[in-house]
């Protein structure tokens, strides 16, 4: 146990065990099924898995808008109970508020206790940090109907970094954009992962994105979802999508993720 | 293209003053209920040149404005209030679903047994009618605030307090301000209601003082005043939604 508590990384995140089902129509949907899973400090999770299996779901337990039915999410070893300082997340939707300006829906993210310590001057300052971390520089008095899809989906990103914890969850963050505005943000989102050395789950119906980014990618079944299997990621970066190591990541988890039907969709590809 | 419209959204008005100012001097049209045009203006500028038009004016506004923001504040406050909490709703729903469709007229022989024919009636009146819509659309929009947001604020743990200003406020403001506008609306509407049926001056008490004197110009003067007023009151109102909710 002690021997190598120097060089081996703290666990950030552990999930025990976790059930939920909810109650429809006095019957009881099971959509997350004895799911245990431990995440490294600094890691990046890919999470992919069919849509309705219970993604989001599991990102409102871990975020503590939703209580699971059995099962246990710890921070640094600390059992969590709803909404907590150390997680936050990124929606599937980016949810900023349109009556606020971009650098005021990122000082939203602000925790409260940490802006009262701050002058005016420091809290601008800090707003502009973050601005510039996810390029959004000249747009910090524009109105979210003013930005496109991607910006939106950068100053939310924003807004969720300013609130400084420990876990980040991005759910789907860049499902709804186009290809090359997906690419740069998957881009982005690397650096940002690298220079603020946060821990990242993030969810994604695009294989290539779980790829390109994770540390480890994890494939759940369909639901009642439970993990499948968990893919390590020994991809240098910046990583080439058209390696071969990446492709026949890339292909393995399409396997798995299609079950054995995965022959035919290739070929369709 | 904007002068083109003015132009063209003139025409029929002018139009149709010319006919009747034709109508009225041919004798087609009938003067002692139709004052030609040119009656109604110089019985406008005669109004104003003795000041009477003015201070009714001036007493109509007044009341329109002291009873807009009682019921404005009250209003916002109750929907607000209601909006929140469930309980309070439903402690209040059976007294408010029976007040609310009571016409505002109804009020006015009510409020002067109580307190007299003086001010603070018609202010009360005013209040009343102004209440509704306001209160009924700040509800609305607090309840219907879209429960993504509010768990934005949870997730960043924001406080109660906080919550309401910053997300649910700002969330119901273009349904707030909709109540606002039918607001002023029936605020008018209840002035010139109350006014008509017992009061000493206002814009109201000269149209029906002027009937009974047989003076129609001025009744006219004092109509289409209200109507004037009516407009410039919604252009006002609509500048100021336009500048609080230019995000929307
Ligand atoms: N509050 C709820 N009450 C009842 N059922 C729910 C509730 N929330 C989610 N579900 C059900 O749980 C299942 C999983 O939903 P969830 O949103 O977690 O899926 P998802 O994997 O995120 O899907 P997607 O890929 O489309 O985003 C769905 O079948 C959904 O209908
Ligand atoms: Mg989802």
């Amino acid at each position: 146990m002690s021997v190598n508590q120097e060089s081996e990384k703290s666990i950030a995140l552990s999930i025990k065990n976790l059930n939920k089902s909810f109650a429809v129509d006095n019957d009881l949907v099971d959509v997350i099924k004895d799911l245990t899973l431990d995440v490294e400090e600094g890691e990046f999770i890919s999470i992919v898995g069919p849509s309705g299996c219970g993604k989001s779901t599991l990102f409102r337990i871990i975020g503590g808008l939703d209580t699971p039915t059995d099962g246990t999410v710890s921070i640094e070893g600390r059992q969590v109970s709803g909404i907590d300082q150390d997680i936050s997340m990124v929606f599937q939707e980016n949810r900023l508020f349109p009556w606020r300006r971009v650098k005021d829906n990122i000082l939203f993210g602000l925790d409260d206790e940490r802006r009262k310590k701050l002058g005016k001057e420091e809290q601008k300052a800090l707003v502009d940090k973050y601005i510039e971390l996810v390029d959004l520089k000249g747009f910090e008095n524009s109105y979210p109907k003013q930005l496109s899809g991607g910006m939106k989906q950068r100053a939310s990103i924003a807004r969720t970094l300013i609130s400084d914890p420990k876990v980040l969850l991005l759910d789907e963050p860049f499902s709804a954009l186009d290809a090359f505005t997906r690419m740069s943000l998957q881009n982005a989102l690397t650096d940002i992962w690298r220079k603020e050395k946060k821990t990242m789950i993030l969810i994604t119906h695009d294989i290539d994105e779980a790829v390109f980014l994770g540390t480890k990618i994890v494939v759940l079944s369909e639901r009642p979802t439970r993990i499948k299997r968990i893919f390590d990621v020994n991809i240098d970066r910046p990583r080439d999508r058209s390696s071969d190591e990446f492709t026949n990541l890339r292909r393995d988890v399409m396997r798995e993720f299609f079950g054995h039907k995965s022959e035919a969709v290739e070929y369709n590809i | 293209m904007r002068g083109k419209k003015i132009i063209l959204s003139l025409i029929l008005p002018v139009v149709l003053v010319i006919l009747w100012e034709i109508g009225g001097r041919t004798g087609s049209i009938n003067p002692s209920l139709f004052p030609t045009p040119g009656r109604i203006f110089q019985a406008f500028l005669k109004t104003m040149g003795n000041g009477k038009l003015e201070a009714n004016i001036f007493v109509s506004l007044r009341r329109v404005f002291l009873g807009y923001l009682a019921g404005a504040f009250l209003g916002i406050l109750a929907g607000v209030i209601m909006g929140l909490s469930e309980t309070v709703h439903t402690v209040f729903s059976v007294i408010f679903e029976v007040l609310r469709p009571i016409p505002i007229m109804a009020w006015v022989p009510v409020l002067i047994l109580w307190i007299g024919i003086g001010e603070p009636s018609k202010v009360i009146v005013i209040m009343i009618g102004s209440f509704w819509p306001i209160f009924l659309n700040t509800y609305d929009g607090i309840r219907n605030v879209d429960r993504k947001y509010i768990e934005v604020a949870q997730i960043f743990r924001k406080k109660r307090l906080q919550t309401i200003f910053e997300v649910m406020l700002p969330a119901a403001l273009p349904s707030i301000f909709t109540g606002l506008r039918v607001g002023i609306g029936s605020a008018w509407v209840s002035v010139i209601g109350a006014e008509l049926i017992a009061a000493s001056a206002g814009l109201g008490f000269m149209i029906s003082y002027s009937r009974e004197l047989a003076q129609p110009a001025n009744m006219y003067v004092a109509v289409l005043v209200i109507g004037i007023i009516g407009y410039f009151i919604n252009v006002i109102i609509k500048k100021v939604e336009v500048k609080l909710l230019k995000w929307n």
